[in-house]
């Protein structure tokens, strides 16, 4: 005799970190951002009510950290408010911005009213490139949001997306990162997903030009120990072995987009027939125990081989759901960035058409609306 | 923006530690120490990670407030413990060694 055990009868992970994206208006241009090709419009954004009672569920689930993000947070008018409601809640708060437009001016509130630290994007380190990768004029604006974080007496993460046009320039991002006081330096290659992936050709660097960026890294980690924490994201494009994204889905992480809609992950509303729902439809902490799409690819039942005999499926947990649909066009799929996939060619195809000189970018939001 | 990052997927991490001795470890601002209620243990956050102490690293953690050096700290948890202070020394180092590699300690301290 079998039975399959009801999903509403094994226990829930329990998750330790909400993933508020309060608008995904930004005033960056970004071609290697990851975001949906269709963004919530501002009119569909949530009220404040509302985020304070995603952030009390949140906490009741067993939720530890709020990164607010976007798009760009500031954008939302009564961040401050829900910063102070967080922490209310005893959540670490995490800002991860651009610092446009008027961060510079709002983070000391933003310090008072409880925030833990702050994550700045940088394009690249010098500002003419930065400027052409975000596609507005905004480094000269980032690096004063720098000091005004500095003299706010919050602590400071860099984050700078690799990609071809700057992935040669890491030695000095790490010095511009260092100069700027940061305490943590994330150097992460662009994911391709959403503009990225419309993006990838003149994206991809070279698996040469990673693999020195990645020593320069690892030898500015021993130089700056104890002083500012360097974190190598690899690509998995040329890894072989695909992320174990978001750490499992609907596991550790839970993330709540603009319009309420609770997702695993920023990139899976482009996922069809998903049954998510918004929190305005379906509270938080009832969408956790019983939402249908959350509960799609939990845990490792859903998989297919050769992830379901293999031996890192708890590992990383096939990789990433929305890559797997974005090549494969099923998302149920081994992530084509694995080397065991029989889809790997798709990922070895697009490192060797690599553009070189990359041509030009579509530019994120340019075709949205705002 | 970015989102949060497999720490598995992270190359550049580890380094050797350096002459620390006559240092006092002072928690850096961006931590929070806070009691979870569900593992009932303390938890220790920083931005994008929550690490659990046990009870020895709770109170090294705690006794990170620059006015102790390392050696200082571990005769403390010794006598506190009724341990050797070489045993109790070398769980201090590592856990220091742990918190300097993510600056979870003021640089220079």
């Amino acid at each position: 005799m079998t039975s399959s055990p009801s999903p509403s009868a094994s226990p829930r992970p329990r998750p330790y970190t909400l993933v508020a994206e309060l608008s995904h208006r930004c005033p960056l241009g970004c071609p290697y951002c990851s975001n949906p090709l269709a963004l919530v419009p501002r009119s569909e954004e949530l009220p404040v009510e509302t985020w304070r009672e995603v952030l009390d569920d949140a906490h009741e689930l067993g939720v530890v950290q709020a990164h607010f993000t976007g798009g760009e947070p500031l954008l939302y008018q009564e961040l401050e408010a829900l910063v102070a409601h967080a922490e209310s809640r005893e959540l670490y708060t995490h800002l991860v911005t651009s610092g446009l437009p008027d961060g510079a001016s709002r983070i000391a509130g933003l310090a008072r009213a409880g925030l833990s630290a702050v994550q700045l994007s940088l394009q690249d380190e010098g500002e003419a490139s930065a400027d052409a990768i975000a596609d507005v004029r905004a480094h000269a604006k980032k690096l004063v949001f720098a000091e005004a974080t500095r003299s706010a007496d919050l602590s400071l993460t860099v984050n700078v997306v690799l990609h071809a046009a700057n992935i040669g320039n890491v030695r000095k991002i790490v010095e511009m990162a260092r100069g700027l006081g940061a305490s943590r330096l994330e150097l992460a290659n662009t994911q391709y997903l959403g503009f990225a992936l419309a993006n990838r050709a003149s994206l991809l660097p070279s698996a040469e030009a990673i693999a020195e960026a990645r020593a320069i890294a690892y030898e500015k980690t021993k130089e700056h120990f104890g002083t500012m924490e360097i974190l190598f994201v690899l690509p998995d494009y040329v890894r072989g072995v695909p992320r174990a994204c978001m750490d499992g889905w609907g596991r550790r992480f839970v993330h709540v987009a603009p319009d309420g809609t609770v997702l695993p992950c920023h990139a899976a509303s482009m996922l069809p027939d998903m049954g998510f729902e918004k929190v305005t439809a379906t509270r938080l902490r009832d969408q956790w125990e019983s939402g249908e799409g959350l509960a799609r690819y939990r845990g490792t039942g859903w998989m297919h081989e050769p992830c379901a005999s293999c031996d890192r499926r708890e590992i990383d947990f096939g990789g990433c759901r929305c890559q797997a649909f974005a090549l494969t066009n099923d998302a149920a799929n081994t992530d084509p960035a694995c080397k065991l996939s029989p889809d790997h060619g798709l990922v070895r195809d697009a490192v060797r058409e690599r553009l070189d000189p990359p041509r030009r970018y579509l530019f994120r939001g340019r075709k949205a609306s705002s | 923006m970015s989102d949060p990052r497999d720490e598995a997927e992270v190359a550049a991490h580890s380094a050797a530690p350096r002459e620390t001795s006559a240092r006092r470890p002072k928690l850096a601002k961006k931590v929070r120490v806070r009691f979870d209620d569900r593992e009932k243990k303390w938890m220790l956050l920083s931005p994008e990670r929550g690490l659990l102490l046990n009870g020895s690293a709770k109170r090294i953690v705690e006794l990170c407030d620059g006015t102790r050096t390392e050696a200082e700290i571990a005769a403390l948890l010794a006598d506190e413990h009724g341990a050797a202070p070489s045993t109790v020394a070398e769980d201090v180092t590592k856990v220091m060694h742990e918190l300097r590699a993510r600056v979870l300690v003021e640089p220079g301290t």
